[in-house]
């Protein structure tokens, strides 16, 4: 079958292989946690508090146990000390925040699970729920997000910087910017619930759980179980998007656990839509304040980005993304901070592009006001501050791409001719704009394990635990296998998703092929050199193996990627690899770049926003598989246009609660609201990065797009709007 | 545990109806997401087996749509042009799951001033028929909607039918929602309009526009100055000042009247564009 949207491999694209596990998904035979069937399971339903801050009186459970059916209640006063209080990944723990899941009768928000109710159906369960009675007490008015005074925010010291005098020359500049910009709470809504299986048998605990680091999870367990980390397997075949909620341990999986030990069955936790949006992290609302100054050719002279980010009153969550907003351009004088503001709401964590993409936001848009003020294309601006080395360290980039991107995609867009006042663009009653931003994604890698099996019939198998959310892991891995032993990924099988196998970097950052990939290359080297074929080249090893009469050979190696502590290779085996790079290392900077176009387009009289275009073209090194590649910057791009039209979990400042906690309401775009998004895969090589060449591309499609929208929409209207969503309101 | 019955016939139904205050269920998907206790509180009569409320039939009085009938089958039937609206709007009731679930008797018994169904329903001069352990009583569908979620159905009526006379079943008609997305969205405002046009002239007009009161309307005034028209000079007729007075729009949270005002006339406007490219084409 020929393929004109993915043509044969060239360069830096590899072969465009059709996904491993296609099949199982369509048929859906694809078993994810909550399809495991185990036999006599028990079913669990949460209980989540309704108020915003305060403590739990008492419980009425009388109703509830009298339900037929139902098995055990879990509350902070039945549950004893079963679980250990433990940190946060932000302490050095494993959790995903620091409250003890039914650890008091402290109510720190909204959404916190206040008892777990084990009944014999799902149906009995969720009723005995209902019939449970929580009496609240000193149910204070909670802080329910940022408000409208940033002066409580408090700053994070560690996450400022700045080089040179950026006060003297905004003050002396010829043209400045001073504008600031919001952006909302946000969440994943992964399509698969945060469903959760326990099973014990002779003390020794499995648990099915979509994740995006299996070993965080097991490790975190024992901690919190005070039990031996080898009588804990985790368990993730199949995960139905992830996009940063699973990538940390949260508190539904221990309750599960203590339940299935109490009672001595199986128990299946399957939290509500409406529940997950405190299960897990979120993205937190943000607020920034950028300054830029410049000549009056364009050239950057003075950069200051302050940004502020709601977290809980129990971690200080900051994703601080100035680190990378104020290193994308040439700039003598720049000056970044970052502030956190409490309030009485679940700990925020990560959601693709955590920082990049507000940041982003605010970044971008300001520099398209520049461009305005000085009369200059937004593309030239961009040239004109365009850099190989950044500016607040003078740290090399390992590879550089930003304005063949802007090129490609300009040429592709036909930005040529676009007219530099806005609303001037016409087409009938719609008012018509072009727009563009920079997308940017730091690359990172992580330590990871790999184990590769040869055998003499021609069979290879792939094993690292690894993880699968949709973007294509199991095909990567077969994929680099078969192109490294030279056997057709017909005869490759792969296992990842399981702490049994090889250890590997937690599912984020766009870190998983950056990290596995070089591992199982040296696997695969491994074998080679012993059937002594040399390394580095392409070569079909059957021969060989055949002639050294060996039934099998299997190569188990660990790489530790560039920028991570020598010893900490160890970490792989305590559920502690996390992502190292972008602009954390000492002696360069690492990036994926891109350039995002948009076309919008205005209604005069009922202002509807419609985006009949995106473009964007990305470097992002080595592509091992275009066509997965593809699907994650396009869907990235779609996720962009949701950003910055519709994405907005909305609060009732009474109680701190989520008012629109479902898929009515939580607006994502749907078909209709998309309709031409183009990515183009430029080609980059970048030896430097890690071994396999690969910057990772699964978040770097959503950033920019929010700041391209938002610049066509000033373009077609000459509205300026600095608040996400950006709705018909805005536009009056 | 809530009592709950599904009656296999009308009459059966009826009988149940006269027993207390119960509630009744079609397709739910009204019932359950504003049920914001965890169980319903009055007896349910789940009416969605009852077969004197299902299908489609053209008989002496008019093309009958049973009241039980989902947005699917109502998109899915054959039927005269003057309809289009009514099947343009039940493949813009949610999504295809609820369009599957939904029912046309559900969407006017819940009177939200959103529904889409009401508009297409109101240019095709739609009238209601009640059964109650009383008998039988038809209404005027612009007369039965008495409010937002207000009608004048009787605690122990049930809706049998919608149904379309004759008289309206005439000339084509088209219909056109605004909302914050492109689909699956609740309506800012929907229009429906329908036209009969004689030798190149509107001869009929009917408009109606929903989400813009708190009934939706007719506009009776906007229609007579289309009267005479060609297809092709109908949309630049609508004068957005008279169409604002008429709705007298009220202001929510999801858009001030104002805005609903000026984005009704324009949703009159494409709906009429579309249906004179239909008559040139
Ligand atoms: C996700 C979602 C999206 C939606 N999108 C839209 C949309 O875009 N546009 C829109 O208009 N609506 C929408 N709705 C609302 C709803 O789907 C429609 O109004 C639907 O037509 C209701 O029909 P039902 O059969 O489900 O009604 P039910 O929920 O069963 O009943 C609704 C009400 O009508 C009463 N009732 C039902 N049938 C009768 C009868 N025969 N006689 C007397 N009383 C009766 C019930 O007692 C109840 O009060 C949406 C709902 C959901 C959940």
């Amino acid at each position: 079958m020929t393929d004109t949207l993915f043509p044969a491999a060239t360069g830096t694209m590899g072969q465009p292989e059709r996904r491993y596990e296609a099949r199982e998904k369509v048929t859906g035979s694809a078993a994810y946690a909550s399809d495991v069937k185990l036999a006599r399971t028990a079913h669990a339903y949460l209980v989540t508090s309704s108020i915003g801050r305060g403590r739990l009186q008492s419980f009425d459970l009388t109703a509830a146990r009298a339900l037929p059916g139902v098995i055990d209640i879990l509350t902070h006063e039945t549950i004893g000390d079963e679980i250990r209080q433990t940190p946060s990944i932000y302490g050095g723990g494993y959790m995903a925040d620091t409250l003890r899941p039914l650890g008091s009768a402290e109510i720190a928000h909204w959404g916190q699970p206040v008892a777990m109710v084990v009944a014999e159906t799902y149906e009995a369960a969720r009723e005995a729920a209902n019939l449970v009675v929580v009496s609240y007490a000193a149910e204070v008015a909670p802080v329910a997000g940022m408000g409208s005074s940033v002066a409580t925010g408090q700053a994070l010291d560690p996450m400022g910087f700045a080089v040179g005098d950026f006060d003297t020359a905004y003050r002396t500049a010829n043209v400045t910017v001073d504008a600031n910009y919001t952006t909302p709470a946000q969440h994943q809504n992964p399509m698969e619930l945060f469903a959760t299986q326990c099973v014990w048998e002779a003390g020794r605990l499995t648990v099915h759980e979509p994740s995006q680091y299996v070993n965080n999870v097991k490790f975190g367990l024992a901690a919190q179980l005070g039990l031996d980390p080898s009588r804990i397997r985790v368990i993730s075949t199949y995960v139905g998007g992830a996009f940063g909620a699973k990538g940390f341990l949260t508190h539904r999986t221990a309750l599960v656990a203590v339940a299935a030990r109490r009672i001595g069955r199986p128990v299946k936790l399957v939290p509500t839509r409406a529940q997950g949006f405190t299960v897990s992290g979120y993205r937190a609302e943000t607020r920034h304040h950028v300054q830029l100054a410049a000549t009056q050719d364009g050239r950057l002279t003075a950069l200051r980005h302050e940004g502020w980010e709601v977290t809980s009153r129990a971690d200080t969550v900051a994703m601080g993304a100035v680190s990378m907003t104020a290193r994308l351009y040439a700039c003598p004088n720049i000056t970044a901070r970052v502030n956190v503001v409490a309030a009485d709401r679940s700990t925020p964590g990560f959601m693709r592009a955590p920082g990049e993409m507000p940041y982003a936001f605010a970044m971008e848009t300001a520099l398209d006001e520049l461009a305005h003020k000085l009369q200059m294309d937004p593309v030239a601006l961009r040239r004109v501050n365009d850099t190989q080395t950044e500016p607040v360290g003078g740290l090399p980039y390992t590879s550089r791409s930003l304005m063949l991107c802007f090129d490609t995609a300009a040429a592709a867009f036909g930005w040529q001719g676009r007219p530099s006042e806005p609303a001037t663009m016409r087409d009938g009653d719609w008012q018509v704009g072009w727009g563009c931003a920079t997308a940017f994604y730091p690359t990172h890698a992580g330590n990871s394990a790999a184990r590769v099996r040869l055998s003499a019939d021609g069979r290879v198998h792939v094993e690292s635990a690894g993880h699968e959310l949709g973007q294509g892991m199991y095909t990567m891995m077969a994929q680099v296998a078969a192109e490294e032993l030279g056997v057709p990924i017909a005869q490759v099988t792969v296992a990842l998703g399981d702490t049994d196998l090889p250890p590997a970097v937690v599912a984020g950052g766009s870190s998983s092929t950056a990290s596995v990939a070089p591992a199982i290359m040296a696997a695969c080297d491994a074998i080679r050199r012993r059937l002594g074929i040399a390394t580095g080249v392409p070569a079909d090893v059957m021969p060989a193996m055949e002639a050294s009469g060996l039934g099998t050979i299997e190569e188990f190696t660990e790489v530790r990627a560039h920028g991570t502590a020598p010893d900490s290779l160890r970490g792989l085996y305590r559920g502690m690899a996390l992502p190292a790079g972008g602009v954390h290392l000492p002696d360069r900077v690492q990036f994926a770049l891109g350039a995002q176009f948009v076309e919008v387009r205005v209604h005069r009289r009922t202002r509807e926003i419609r985006v009949p275009r995106v473009i964007g073209a990305f470097a992002a090194g080595r592509i091992i598989n275009p066509r997965t590649a593809h699907g994650q910057l396009v869907g990235g791009m779609i996720w962009g246009i949701g950003s910055a039209l519709h994405e907005h979990s909305e609060i009732d400042t009474r109680n701190a609660s989520y008012i629109n906690a479902n898929l009515a309401d939580y607006l994502v775009p749907v078909n209709a609201d998309v309709a031409d998004v183009q990515a183009i895969m430029v080609e980059e090589e970048d030896r430097l990065v890690n071994r396999a060449g690969v910057k990772g591309v699964g978040e770097i499609g959503v950033v920019g797009v929010a700041a391209a929208i938002s610049n066509a929409i000033f373009h077609a209207t000459g509205i300026r709007v600095r608040d996400l969503p950006i709705r018909i309101e805005h536009l009056m | 545990m809530t009592p709950y019955s599904r009656p296999a016939s009308l009459p059966e139904t009826l009988f149940l109806l006269a027993q207390g205050q119960p509630l009744l269920l079609a397709g739910g998907t009204d019932v359950y997401p504003a049920t914001q206790a965890q169980w319903l509180t009055r007896p349910v009569i789940d009416i969605s087996a009852v077969p004197e409320l299902h299908g489609i039939t053209r008989g002496p009085d008019g093309l009958r749509i049973g009241a039980g009938t989902t947005w699917a089958a109502i998109a899915a039937a054959a039927l005269p042009p003057a309809c289009n609206a009514l099947q343009q709007a039940a493949q813009e009731v949610g999504g295809r799951q609820i369009q599957n679930a939904g029912t046309i008797g559900g969407n006017l018994c819940n009177a939200s001033p959103a529904a889409d169904g009401v508009p297409p329903l109101l240019v095709l001069d739609a009238v209601i028929e009640l059964a109650s352990p009383r008998g039988l009583r038809r209404v005027a569908l612009a007369d039965f909607l008495t409010g937002p979620r207000q009608t004048l159905r009787a605690a122990d009526e049930v809706m049998v039918a919608v149904i379309v006379p004759d008289a309206a079943l005439s000339g084509a008609s088209h219909f056109v929602k605004l909302g914050a997305r492109a689909y699956l969205v609740i309506s800012i405002a929907m229009v429906a309009v329908r036209l009969l046009v004689v030798a190149g002239r509107v001869q009929q007009a009917a408009l109606a526009v929903g989400a813009c009161s708190a009934v939706a309307r007719r506009l009776p005034g906007a229609e007579q100055a289309l009267l005479g028209l060609a297809p092709q000079e109908t949309a630049a007729a609508i004068d957005a000042a008279q169409v604002a007075a008429a709705l007298a729009p009220l202001d929510d949270l999801r858009a001030t009247a104002v805005y609903r005002a000026e984005a009704a006339a324009e949703l009159l406007r494409r709906a009429l564009a579309t249906l004179a490219q239909d008559h040139a084409g």
